[in-house]
């Protein structure tokens, strides 16, 4: 049985002196408050332009006219997103996107990734121009992928461009209907799994050398030393079934702070994104047990903010719908590590250890943009960046919704009409996907 | 602004400065998606790079070229990357015309002026650190030190503008652990704290950095016990400012969890500290009441009992512990009732142990 449960808490973030933090923290309050109106005392008139809009299901045909269950603007997004990854003419980038002209890969992943948490089918056309285009990003004489033709190779390049030719081998196998079969299908030439196979040693040998002895890797030559940089790493490494360097594991529990979370550098700042880069690592690495992940859960789960149900990066800093999925996707690693019995890694929990309810209502009612695409709070304009972490964050709470404590079969629910498919919490993709990646028997 | 010491160069120039170069465009391929309608100016000054970087030129032109390529994209690892290859290369040149220490200074005056809109771009702030390593390595220890007090103070700057930058404090924290000069800890301690008292006490920032100080930069070893009460203190006046604040109570928590997991830490002083601790963390409270406010709905403050009650582990303090979870979970801190749910269920199993 599925309870849809209305939620009215509306909680403020009390202070007893004011400063910079606390301004900030009450204007945000105020900007997402106006969202969190309770539906069922709106009169008539505003209900039906939110039925307008698209954001509550029409009261056509025999549907309830008391479903105020808020809608995923779905077609609307893919509108938005889509044309990123479509081969024509019309649908250039304007001319300020040269900031982002070293982030190409990162812009198909967000864009690609985002569509297929929607159910978007990839065309052939449109397939064939991803892996054209990203095959143009490899550099051929280093052994990675850069951010653009001819641009080095970079760890985050190589994650976004590795995980968008996984979701479209995975697009290609569904296509061509294939016979189930375990072993490498003799493909074409121009298909993502062809230029993977070409690509996975190369991209093993480069990514030795980011690292120095005491396992600390680089983004990319003469580049920073993070976090992130083991993270894109250890998930391009895991998926393609390639050695892990298991070493790599002790800088990474070195980043974790007196917080509980983990920053960039041993000593840094805990922070979200390094926080979920570090988590996700370890899990991979099968190295979870060398951090305390007691203090993680406590500090991920602090990040959820009362009011909003969104999560901040920081403590005192801001909701940001990205980290629905860096402290959500986190929370989730860490929630199946605790609550799982056995400490085995394939029980997935059906429970994460935070209100999966409240992020739901965050992104669904203050992180869409009603013209498509999500956004960090309702006073930032959309990015293809923040539709990827909403969407993907929104797919962890779907996810780890969980059974309430009283009643097995109880699962509350925020809304009816806004399911995305389920991404896995330490790649990022779907689990579909990376249950074919794990099937795969690559030519060595 | 940027310096006027170097040549700055414009679209215009590009033809007669590289009249000698065939520009190689960029390999788009036929199919290409994720396209960018780049302005004319950028097309001509990447191409003029590719074919540049395509013979490795490290030259002072290059170095030009590579000034104005960052103007359009900021974010260009590979370009900012073979501006270093070219300045080390000019700098390395037999006939030392060139004064090492104007020349840095201009690239990290261009840095900042670059970075001016996006003070979170990773390749500026990388590229300031590539500079100091530069000068560590190449020059003398004075010289170095002269460039970190500067690029201190650069930190300092910013965060007028965004106490929080996240780039600006572990740049600093770099240079702190760098110089190797132990007295800089103490000068920290003080910054830090100019930052919590007189600027924001919610900054997390600052009080990230002062355990980094309080630590004087050796974060695997434990605080001797006479610091650890100082900080702890200091944790507590924090924390009476606004208990609300979540800082100075992880602070707190985290100085004393770091003293009870300590292995020189005798039995009765970790009972004494944390029974000390506790206490005070209690008389907090008084503040609440003060402004006439529910000292027991302080969702920060309850936890933090929670917290040194479980370090303390006698079936009382459990006991203690239990209760205050189950006004967190079902009254104060609602959002983390699961969270709450799990602690609850953690300390009800060292209950059952004890009584067995």
């Amino acid at each position: 049985m599925t309870i849809v449960r209305k939620i009215d808490q509306q909680t403020v973030m009390p202070f007893l002196k004011r400063t910079d933090s606390t301004r900030q923290q009450q204007r945000t309050e105020m900007e997402c408050q106006p969202f969190f109106v309770n539906l069922a005392t709106l009169p008539p008139s505003q209900l039906d332009h939110l039925r307008q809009s698209g954001l509550l299901m029409s009261t056509e045909g025999s549907v309830d006219e008391q479903d105020l269950d808020i809608c995923l603007l779905v077609d609307r997004h893919i509108q938005y997103l889509s044309p990123v990854f479509q081969p024509t003419l019309r649908s250039q980038l304007r001319p300020s996107f040269v900031t982002l002209d070293s982030s190409r890969s990162w812009m198909i992943y967000w864009t690609l990734h985002a569509c297929d948490l929607l159910d978007y089918k990839t065309t052939a056309e449109e397939r064939q121009a991803m892996v054209q285009t990203l095959q143009l990003f490899f550099h051929p004489r280093d052994g990675g992928f850069g951010g653009g033709p001819g641009q080095l190779p970079h760890a985050a390049t190589t994650y976004a461009a590795v995980m968008s030719l996984a979701i479209l081998a995975s697009h290609e196998r569904h296509a061509m209907d294939s016979v189930k079969n375990d072993t490498l299908q003799p493909s074409s030439s121009h298909s993502a799994l062809h230029l993977l196979q070409q690509v996975r040693k190369p991209l093993y040998q480069w990514m030795l050398t980011l690292a120095d002895e005491q396992g600390r890797v680089r983004m990319h030559h003469d580049g920073e030393i993070d976090v992130r940089a083991t993270y894109c790493c250890i998930a391009v490494l895991s998926l393609l079934q390639l050695p892990l360097p298991l070493s790599w594991a002790n800088f990474v529990s070195a980043c974790q702070t007196w917080e509980g979370g983990f920053g960039g550098e041993p000593g840094a700042e805990a922070h979200g994104g390094y926080t979920y880069c570090a988590i996700a690592a370890l899990q991979l690495m099968e190295s979870t047990h060398l951090i305390d992940l007691g203090a993680l859960c406590d500090y991920a789960s602090r990040r959820q903010l009362a009011l909003e149900g969104g999560f901040s990066g920081r403590s005192n800093k801001l909701v940001d719908g990205c980290y629905s999925f860096w402290q959500g996707g986190a929370l989730a690693v860490v929630s199946d590590l605790l609550l799982s019995n056995d400490g085995s890694n394939d029980t997935k929990t059906s429970a994460a250890l935070f209100d999966t309810a409240m992020l739901e209502r965050y992104i669904l009612l203050c992180a869409q943009d009603i013209h498509g695409g999500l956004r960090d709070k309702p006073s930032k304009t959309r990015d293809f960046y923040h539709s990827c972490y909403n969407l993907s964050g929104l797919s962890i709470a779907q996810q780890y919704r969980g059974k309430s404590s009283e009643t097995e079969d109880e699962i509350v629910v925020f809304s009816r009409h806004a399911s995305v498919a389920a991404t896995h919490p330490c790649y990022n993709i779907r689990n579909e996907h990376v249950q074919y990646f794990k099937s795969i028997h690559w030519q060595e | 602004m940027a310096s006027s010491t170097t040549t700055m160069i414009t679209t215009e120039d590009l033809p007669a400065l590289f009249h000698d170069v065939t520009p190689i465009p960029q390999d788009e391929g036929p199919h290409i998606v994720c396209r960018i309608d780049y302005p004319p100016e950028f097309t001509i000054a990447y191409d003029y790079f590719r074919a540049l970087s395509a013979k490795d030129e490290w030259s002072e032109r290059a170095l030009q070229l590579t000034t104005l390529c960052l103007q359009f994209n900021p974010a260009n690892y590979t370009v900012w990357h073979f501006r270093r290859k070219c300045m080390w290369a000019l700098l390395m040149k037999e006939d030392k015309s060139i004064d090492l220490e104007a020349f840095l200074v201009n690239d990290l005056t261009l840095a900042a002026a670059l970075g001016g809109e996006n003070p979170k771009n990773y390749q500026i702030w990388y590229h300031r650190r590539a500079i100091l390593e530069y000068v560590e390595q190449q020059t003398n220890k004075e010289l170095f030190y002269t460039f970190c007090r500067r690029e201190l103070d650069y930190t300092a700057e910013v965060f007028q503008e965004d106490s929080k930058n996240y780039h600006a404090w572990c740049f600093r924290q770099w240079i702190l652990q760098t110089m190797k000069a132990p007295a800089i800890w103490q000068e920290e301690m003080d910054f830090s704290h100019q930052m919590i008292m007189d600027g924001d006490v919610r900054n997390n920032s600052a009080w990230n950095q002062r355990w980094l100080a309080a630590h004087r930069g050796q974060l695997t070893t434990p605080l001797a016990l006479e610091t650890a009460q100082s900080e702890a203190d200091y944790a507590l006046q924090g924390a009476r400012i606004d208990p609300y604040n979540e800082c100075p109570w992880r602070y707190l928590i985290a100085i004393l969890k770091e003293q009870c997991r300590s292995s020189t830490m005798e039995e009765d002083k970790r009972t004494w500290l944390l029974q000390h601790y506790l206490d005070h963390a209690e008389l907090v409270k008084e503040v609440l009441k003060e402004a006439d406010k529910d000292p027991e709905a302080c969702p920060n403050l309850s936890a933090a009992l929670v917290d040194i009650l479980e370090m303390k582990g006698d079936t009382e303090a459990l006991t203690h512990a239990k209760q205050l979870m189950h006004y967190l979970e079902h009254d104060i801190d609602p959002i983390r009732a699961r969270y709450w749910a799990f602690r609850s269920k953690t300390i009800e199993q060292a209950l059952s142990l004890k009584s067995d």
